[in-house]
């Protein structure tokens, strides 16, 4: 075997490995929805997909109206809060699942998540 | 380029009976599992008969060989113009491009030339299968494919390399 | 240089023999127990996942066997039983004595499974569409109760009164759905699997991806869609008993199969009665006591209770969500499914 060979197998490996990662992190962007926190309560999930230009959402806290825009491009982030050191809209922009912007003061959470398809229940009880 | 004309009597006879060869394996190949649910999707153990003809013929009557090959296995196992078919003509168009332009190249032992042949064909199993199914959510095979086709690869460089002496001695 | 390359082969072919075992899914689908039953279970093999599945229907096919009211199925059987009322002790199967020892120790006179003669007296009625009379009604309740029967564990034998009769409609396929699931949980061979016996489901072990199971419950007035979907962890059951699944209509009004026992008619406190725990006999049972006991007490006992949770259609249409529900269970919206 020449050493060619030997690379060869290395780099192989390698792009396996790193297709592997850059699939896993993309893979869920197809279904993203971001579940919209107060408190305990979901007020609302908007599914990114259903989104064709940029979506407005407010929560109504006791101090005010915390505003999230949600781009179909760029995902979500907080534009207005009434926190004091508004930290939530530093956070930039969410877009992959598992990620959350979070207004603690506030008690608003926006989560990235997986969202399921429709329609697809493991079982039906009838 | 040769021209099939000049084929010699004895190269004619080496080339059958490694088209028998290559039939053979790929229809053993049908009893193995892929990892995969596509259909005709095979492992390519058939690559190594492909390197050898590669080393000992040329590009030319390598192509013929491969033509011989898939028309006798669509006759004989997968159909015609069936996703089968299709799939393991989009596996075997690959990997010979990239098998030929290895030997061309001289950078590779056989087992190289197997490895990259075996990445080919299964990367060229699964765009086949892709285009036909009209989706990219079999993307995400990829990695698993390339792994699977080191060993695949190295067997088929493997056998290539230690038969060929042999078939040089004899023939 | 040899050596390295078998060595590489070697690993590079065990890395591929994982590979070739990816996850196979085996469903099966019967009938028993009047319902269609069907078991979905996934492992590393065809053939033991297929066997795994085949023990889980036969041990709900010997449950459904002994506990069948309308076919001579077992010689130690519910409908032997119910033959013998009034002939003293009966030695009766394991299943059945088990299930009518719990029924005769729960304390509810809401729940009864001495319903037998009343649920004959609407079978009659709902073939030829009509509505029993309160004189008939009162003498098959005069057949019913608790006193009606007795059971005696260590002679393995039930006594049951003349002219009385059970009827375990309301927890034996929770029980068989149990006992079924425990089957394929005990198995090696079996990763994950689902029990779903029409109304009645149990899921065991986590699904590949660890997410949580979803569950659809049919909205209990329009078939074609969800009342919402719940979200079940690994090895929890889910059951419902609404009065859409079996019924008759007379005049506008609604004849379903859920009686009162003690008005011996059907009990109208509510609509649907979705019932989480951990066993299925508990869902099952739960969800028929649930349905009959008016709607205060159905908090008190879930108060009372916190193994459990329900979801109530009630007769209002209102519905009602156990707190420790409320995070895992989706409110489909009207007109959606």
């Amino acid at each position: 075997m020449r050493k060619n060979d030997y690379l060869l197998i290395l780099l192989i490996i390698l792009l396996a490995a790193g297709l592997h990662f850059f699939l896993k992190t993309s893979e869920a962007d197809d279904n993203l929805a971001f579940e919209i926190r107060h408190g305990d309560n979901v007020i609302q999930t908007v599914k990114h997909s259903a989104l064709t230009t940029t979506g407005e959402f407010s929560v109504n806290t006791h101090d005010g109206n915390v505003l999230i825009e949600i781009d179909p491009i760029k995902g979500a982030h907080i534009i207005d809060s009434p926190c004091p050191d508004k930290l939530c809209i530093h956070q930039g922009y969410i877009n992959k699942n598992g990620q959350t912007i979070l207004c603690l003061p506030e008690k608003v959470m926006v989560t990235a998540i997986a969202d399921k398809k429709d329609g697809e229940p493991d079982a039906v009880l009838r | 380029m040769q021209s099939c004309a000049k084929l010699t009597t004895r190269e004619l006879v080496l080339l059958s009976l490694l088209l028998a060869m290559a039939v053979v394996l790929r229809l053993v190949e049908n009893v193995l599992p892929f990892p995969i649910q596509l259909p005709g999707a095979k492992l390519g153990l058939a690559n190594c008969i492909t390197i050898i003809a590669l080393l000992l013929f040329g590009n030319t009557k390598t192509l013929l060989l491969l033509t011989a090959r898939i028309l006798l296995v669509a006759l004989l196992s997968t159909g015609f113009f069936t996703p089968g078919f299709f799939i393991g003509l989009g596996g075997a168009v690959l990997s010979f491009l990239l098998m030929a332009l290895a030997c061309r190249s001289h950078l590779f032992s056989p087992v190289g030339i197997g490895i990259l042949g075996a990445c080919a064909h299964n990367c060229g199993q699964l765009i086949v299968a892709m285009l036909l199914m009209q989706t990219t959510a079999l993307i995400s095979y990829f990695p698993l494919l390339l792994l699977l086709a080191i060993p695949t690869g190295l067997s088929t460089g493997l056998l290539a390399k230690y038969a060929l002496p042999a078939i040089r001695q004899r023939f | 240089m040899k050596k390295v390359l078998v060595l590489l082969f070697i690993l590079s072919s065990l890395l591929n023999a994982g590979c070739f075992s990816q996850p196979k899914t085996y469903k099966d689908t019967r009938f028993s127990m009047d319902t269609t039953i069907s078991i979905e279970a996934t492992g590393k093999n065809n053939e033991q996942i297929k066997t795994a599945v085949d023990s889980a229907f036969r041990v709900f096919q010997e449950i459904a066997d002994e506990t069948d009211r309308y076919k001579d199925s077992s010689p130690e059987g519910l409908y032997q039983l119910n033959a013998h009322a009034g002939q003293g002790p009966f030695t009766v199967g394991p299943h059945l004595l088990l299930l009518a020892d719990m029924a005769h120790k729960q304390n509810f006179s809401e729940f009864d499974i001495t319903l037998a003669p009343l649920i004959d007296v609407w079978q009659k009625h709902s073939a030829d569409k009509t509505v029993p009379g309160n004189p008939e009604i009162a003498a098959s309740l005069a057949l019913t109760g608790k006193d009606k029967f007795s059971v005696a564990t260590e002679k393995q034998t039930i006594t049951l009164a003349t002219g009385s009769g059970l009827d375990l409609g309301a927890i034996a396929k929770g029980y068989a759905v149990d006992v079924a699931a425990a089957a394929l949980a005990k198995d090696k061979n079996v990763a994950f699997a689902l029990v779903n016996a029409g109304g009645n489901i149990k899921t065991v072990g986590n699904k590949a991806d660890g997410k949580p199971w979803r569950i659809a419950l049919q909205d209990p007035r329009r078939s074609d869609a969800y009342l919402g979907i719940i979200n079940l962890k690994a090895d929890e059951a889910v059951a419902t008993s609404g009065d859409y699944q079996r019924y008759y209509e007379v005049n506008g009004i609604r004849y379903h199969h859920i009686l009162d026992p003690h008005t011996g008619m059907p009990s109208r406190n509510a609509i649907s009665v979705t019932v989480v725990a951990a066993s299925a006999f508990m869902t099952d049972y739960y969800s028929t006591l649930l349905f009959v006991l008016p709607h205060e007490k159905v908090l008190e006992v879930l108060a009372a209770h916190p193994e459990i949770a329900a979801i109530i259609v009630k007769a209002d249409q209102e519905i009602y969500v156990s707190p420790s529900l409320q995070s895992r269970f989706e409110l489909t919206p009207a007109g959606g499914k």
